[in-house]
């Protein structure tokens, strides 16, 4: 799979019509929200709600796909807390004595809390690729320049380099097979490729730098402000944003979503935690609502 | 005859860590809308050459320069390439690496925007060089999407942004665009 298909591109959504600057607001609502809460079926209700935001969007297919890739990274997760953490009074199994790391007792309150820890990270790499992929990083770019000139060159030179890596590694690959006896397979093969590309980065990094450096970037004046009315569209992810924010403050400190995992797993149903889940996706969801001026 | 645009005068350069130089007394001048074809062997020096004009060598490579170059007038050792790019476009050879931003419009719009043009100058530039080279059906295309020859020109355009018709230099830049 080619790497820039997670690339952003101009869909006709909301999410993609509001500005840059509201988008990455809203995304960051959204992953501020992820860290606050614990409670498992609250976060369940925002991961339905990203999802929900992604099919919208128009890039559904691509936020699945990454949930699965992902899978490499939250996968290990619940495996290593089940093991690290004994914490916990519900033993489900004993593995007998693990040298250093003790008593090798496997608990159920060390699984969910791993799951949790997982659903977290999952949906902070969920709500990072909706922005990669709605929100206009040009336009990014330019606001993040007028707020710190060096933050913009790294940012410009990351950006460029996922491309051109995934081109070169592609144009690797494809120079391979066709030798006779074909490309290097299975894990050997990749490595070898992987270690190709990344022998070659800092060259191609210097190029990028020197494109950069000749477009004048390190003389840059400060990018002129371009004045535009704000749409119902930046409006609604503005709201959106902060009712995300604010259910989550107001959810912490009622205690709708509160959640122990030790010793005891300690995660409350009430009516003000199910009020809170239906709040929370509402919230994400509804600016998907107007469509007007969208769909033709 | 009018004063050189370009002068390259004994210029010794060595990259740092080479035991080599990649220039040894070089001496050039290219007169105003004189049309040049710098030949010669892999790793003789070409790419070199093309990045002491425009200033990246030394100011961006490092190592040990000897001579003078001066391009419309100024010292490169004394203005760097950020202050020459206004003066001359530098189109390099592989187009994957200077493409920076994400759209054609906007990769068009970088130089203008960072040499402090107006938004309707800006927009003005844009819609010239895009016209002039014929890339304007791609303008709001995306630049991971276009080819090696669309990428070539958008890089071409890019280094010709607000200044058609002026000079430019160019490492190899018909490698793969389009007629």
């Amino acid at each position: 799979m080619r790497a820039t298909a997670f690339s952003y591109r101009r869909l006709p959504s909301p999410l993609h019509a509001a500005r840059a600057g509201v988008g990455a607001l809203w995304a960051a609502a959204l992953a501020a929200a992820t860290l606050a809460l614990f409670h498992p079926l609250v976060l369940l209700a925002l991961l339905v709600g990203v999802l929900f935001a992604g099919a919208c969007a128009g890039v559904g297919r691509l936020l699945a796909r990454a949930m699965r890739m992902g899978a490499i990274v939250w996968l290990p997760i619940v495996v290593v807390n089940v093991l690290v953490y004994h914490e916990g009074v519900t033993v489900f199994a004993r593995l007998g004595d693990l040298g250093p790391f003790g008593q090798g007792n496997l608990t159920v309150e060390a699984l969910v809390y791993g799951g949790v820890i997982a659903l977290k990270v999952m949906l902070l790499m969920l709500v990072t690729t909706l922005a990669s992929l709605t929100v206009d990083p040009d336009e990014l770019l330019r606001i993040v320049r007028r707020l710190s000139f060096r933050s913009a060159l790294t940012a410009s030179l990351a950006m460029r380099m996922i491309p051109v890596l995934a081109a070169d590694a592609q144009r690797l690959f494809e120079a391979q097979r066709t030798r006779p006896d074909g490309p290097p397979r299975g894990a050997w093969g990749r490595a070898a490729l992987l270690r190709a590309v990344v022998a070659g980065s800092l060259d191609r990094a210097m190029d990028v730098a020197a494109t950069l450096e000749v477009r004048g970037f390190a003389n840059a004046r400060r990018a002129p402000r371009v004045s535009r009315p704000w749409s119902r569209h930046d409006i609604a992810f503005l709201v959106s944003a902060v009712a995300v924010v604010a259910l989550a403050v107001c959810g912490r400190l009622a205690g709708a979503a509160s959640f122990n995992a030790y010793p005891e797993l300690h995660a409350p149903v009430g009516a003000s935690t199910l009020v809170l889940c239906a709040a929370l996706a509402t919230a994400v969801a509804l600016p998907f609502a107007d469509r007007r001026g969208i769909d033709g | 005859m009018s004063a050189p645009l370009l002068r390259f005068e004994s210029v010794t350069y060595r990259y740092p860590g080479a035991q080599a130089p990649a220039l040894s007394e070089v001496s050039i001048e290219v007169q105003p809308g004189e049309f040049c074809l710098l030949a010669g062997l892999s790793g003789h020096g070409k790419s070199t050459l093309l990045r002491a004009a425009c200033g990246l060598v030394p100011h961006f490579h490092g190592g040990h320069f000897a001579g003078r170059v001066t391009l419309a007038g100024l010292d490169t050792r004394e203005h760097g390439p950020a202050r020459l790019g206004a003066l001359a476009g530098v189109l390099f050879q592989d187009p994957e690496t200077q493409l920076v931003m994400s759209s054609v419009r906007a990769e068009l719009a970088l130089a203008l925007e960072n040499r402090g043009h107006s938004a309707a100058a800006l927009a003005r530039g844009v819609e010239e060089v895009a016209l002039a080279l014929g890339i304007d059906s791609l303008l709001d295309h995306t630049t991971h999407d276009l080819s090696g020859g669309e990428k070539q020109r958008v890089a071409l355009g890019a280094a010709l942004a607000g200044r058609p018709g002026s000079r430019r230099r160019a490492d190899r830049p018909p490698a793969q665009a389009q007629p």
